[in-house]
């Protein structure tokens, strides 16, 4: 890939944000049966594992990334807030990286899917290696704004999928990416 | 539904810097990390957009530009990108710096990533394109990043029209120019079955005026030369082992022809495609003449006379020189042949029917050796002819026709930089100089050199100059033409599966 613009970058972002409160709007409007996720208490820790896509934009590259998580939920002013402590191992055909980050959003029910807003802050530590030029470690500050879906399969068993999720990268520079993932939390 | 917002609108707070003014300089500012050989990579794709669009970037650590740009290597980069261009809250561009490890790789990056910084926020689909966003191939300037720069700079116009590149077309041969009646500016260049014509602005590099086509009635042109008419050009070309003829009027541009030229059969029987090197043709009154080099086991110079409207061969002696090569120019009204034999150069007056009248020795040189090369054009009344032997400095004889006869009037060495090539390629003059082109050749590309002589005393009076841009992995053989102190320059990339014609005006 030969370069990114982050002024296109954050078009993007703009225009998933709008896109977010638009849908978050209509959800008012439409669904006013938005309440508190009636998750059950009695089972307030989740083992998350995801799989997904790192793709910077506007590129063609992209890397995989598998994330293991342990959140728990608790009430707080009347609301679920869910905090998450991850780990993530991402790899593609010229780096590798490890990120740990923590995450903190606010769990709303809507119908049987549960919807969860809030931002991940972390550190992500990568190395890259380019044929015939070299290797290097680096590191950047990890944001990630998004909000996680989440459907329960049984009491214990729920999918999780994060697709408008864009992350910036910051390191003397900024970089965003998009990173749509698919994965599954046991709940405990 | 009012602390989603809240949450959200934070994170959308940014600002992004504006568009810079492309009538401004731009200076590029190197990272203090980089080396000189990485900032002249820096510097060449800098020139490349210049040249390319008109732009006004520089290089410097020092510059007082109102309009600076930093160029930084980036650790951080090189997980996400070979290059970044940022314009958030300042512009800079920040490239992988393992990409500098390798100065090809580090150039390419740099070429896309200069295409932001002049303001082209998108990329280009052709994977050729410099502004692909792919990589892994070979990037040069396409269509496409010619466009990508007109709709993000739709009133941009280039800088004093001195640096232009246009791509006009496709050509399955060498294109070429003439300066035709009326002081048109013509492009002929060839496709499958045609020649296409243009007139071309000599400001702009724009086709504008007559235009047309020939039909090329049974192959692809090769080896078009065109030759200035009273009321427009003629041009001779040749389809396999023929050659065909054509005039056009101006500025009608109406055709007449394409006639084919009655051949010997000696002549017949030459592979042009492998065997020729050169091929020139001159007009004097309703005979047109041709001058074929053939690189055969000794080589010839072979002479040739047709009556031009019917193309029938008329006589001429000698119709072949064995071990020799040359050229024919008009001066004065008269044929002339500059002719390189194994004892040196000269320049002969011929009859119509061939016989010499008068000769001027030019000089006596070693023997012919394949990488020789001669051009000779008439500048200003005069015959100038520009020899070199290998890579030997180019010799530089102007002569005049006198009422006495062939006088030589001046005879110059020119001496060329060590990064210009050996091979001249192609010389044009006009009051303000003589420019000639030559080559550089490395194992990846020519690029095309030209220089500004005196015409008069024959003197350099303007530095060696890159005529072609320098990223390009490809061959040139320009076509040049000049008007006051501006060239105009046609060629064809030869890697290019689809041989993209380009012309190009520079001013010097």
């Amino acid at each position: 890939v030969l370069g990114t613009r982050l002024a296109v970058d954050l078009g993007h972002v703009r225009l998933l944000i709008s896109l977010f409160l638009l849908t978050a709007s209509s959800v008012a409007t439409a669904a006013p049966a938005v309440t508190v996720s009636d998750a059950p208490t009695s089972r307030p820790w989740s083992l998350l594992v995801e799989g997904g896509l790192l793709v910077p934009v506007p590129s063609n590259s992209q890397t995989l990334r598998g994330t293991v998580g342990l959140a728990g939920s608790r009430l707080l002013l009347g609301e679920r807030l869910e905090l998450e402590l991850g780990l993530r191992l991402g790899l593609s055909h010229i780096s590798t990286d490890i990120a740990a980050s923590a995450r903190a959003g606010f769990r709303f029910s809507l119908g049987p899917l549960q919807l969860t807003p809030g931002a991940r802050l972390g550190y992500v530590a990568m190395h890259v290696s380019k044929a015939a030029l070299g290797t290097l470690w680096t590191g950047a500050l990890l944001i990630n704004p998004g909000f996680d879906l989440s459907l329960g399969l049984t009491r214990y068993l729920e999918l999780r999928a994060r697709l408008l999720s864009v992350s910036a990268y910051y390191n003397d520079q900024w970089v965003l990416s998009w990173e749509p993932s698919v994965g599954a939390g046991w709940r405990f | 539904m009012h602390r989603l917002s809240l949450l959200w609108i934070a994170v959308a707070v940014c600002s992004c810097v504006e568009p810079l003014d492309l009538r401004l300089p731009i200076a590029l500012v190197p990272d203090p990390a980089l080396s000189a050989a990485q900032v002249q990579v820096v510097e060449e794709a800098a020139e490349s957009w210049n040249v390319e669009v008109g732009t006004r970037l520089s290089v410097s650590r020092s510059s007082t530009a109102t309009q600076q740009v930093p160029i930084l290597l980036s650790d951080m980069t090189c997980a996400f990108a070979n290059g970044v261009t940022s314009l958030v809250d300042a512009l800079e561009v920040k490239i992988c710096s393992l990409e500098a490890n390798d100065l090809k790789r580090f150039h390419q990056v740099t070429l896309h990533e200069l295409g932001h910084v002049v303001n082209i926020r998108g990329h280009a689909d052709d994977p050729l394109a410099v502004m692909s966003a792919q990589s892994g191939e070979e990037k040069r300037f396409v269509t496409e990043d010619h466009q990508l720069f007109r709709e993000a700079n739709p009133t941009f116009k280039e800088q004093d029209g001195c640096d232009i590149a246009r791509r006009i077309g496709t050509s399955l041969s060498r294109p070429v120019l003439v300066q035709a009646a009326g002081g048109r500016t013509i492009a002929i260049w060839a496709e499958a079955t045609r020649l296409r014509f243009t007139q071309l602005a000599f400001e702009t590099a724009k086709p504008s005026g007559a235009a047309g086509s020939i039909p090329t009635p049974t192959a692809s042109a090769s080896w078009i030369r065109p030759l200035a008419s009273a009321d427009g050009f003629t041009v001779s070309w040749v389809e396999g082992s023929r050659i065909f003829r054509a005039a056009v009027t101006l500025p009608a541009g109406k055709v007449v022809g394409p006639k084919e030229l009655a051949l010997p059969q000696v002549v017949r029987k030459i592979d042009f495609e492998r065997e020729v090197t050169d091929l020139s043709t001159a007009a004097v009154g309703q005979d047109l003449y041709l001058a074929l080099t053939t690189k055969d086991a000794r080589g010839a110079l072979h002479l040739l006379r047709f009556e031009a409207l019917s193309g029938t061969s008329r006589s001429f002696a000698p119709p072949q020189i064995d071990e020799a090569w040359g050229q024919l120019v008009t001066l004065g009204g008269a044929l002339h042949l500059v002719l390189r034999q194994q004892l040196g150069l000269r320049v002969d007056r011929l009859a119509p029917d061939g016989v010499v009248l008068e000769s001027l020795p030019l000089s006596v040189q070693a023997p012919i050796r394949d990488d020789d090369t001669v051009q000779a054009q008439v500048i200003e009344g005069a015959l100038v002819v520009a020899s070199r032997l290998a890579k030997d400095p180019i010799r530089l004889y102007r002569v005049v026709r006198e009422s006495s006869g062939l006088r030589l009037d001046k005879k110059v060495i020119v001496q060329l930089p060590g990064h210009v090539g050996h091979t001249l390629l192609s010389m044009a003059g006009t009051p303000c100089g003589l420019g000639l082109g030559v080559n550089q050749a490395t194992e990846t590309q020519m690029d095309v050199f030209v220089t500004v002589l005196d015409p008069t005393n024959l003197k350099v009076n303007r530095a060696w100059k890159r005529l072609s841009p320098p990223d390009r992995t490809q061959s040139f053989q320009p076509w040049l033409a000049a008007r006051h102190c501006r060239f105009l320059a046609v060629w064809r990339d030869l890697h290019a599966w689809d041989k993209e014609l380009e012309v190009r005006s520079r001013c010097f």
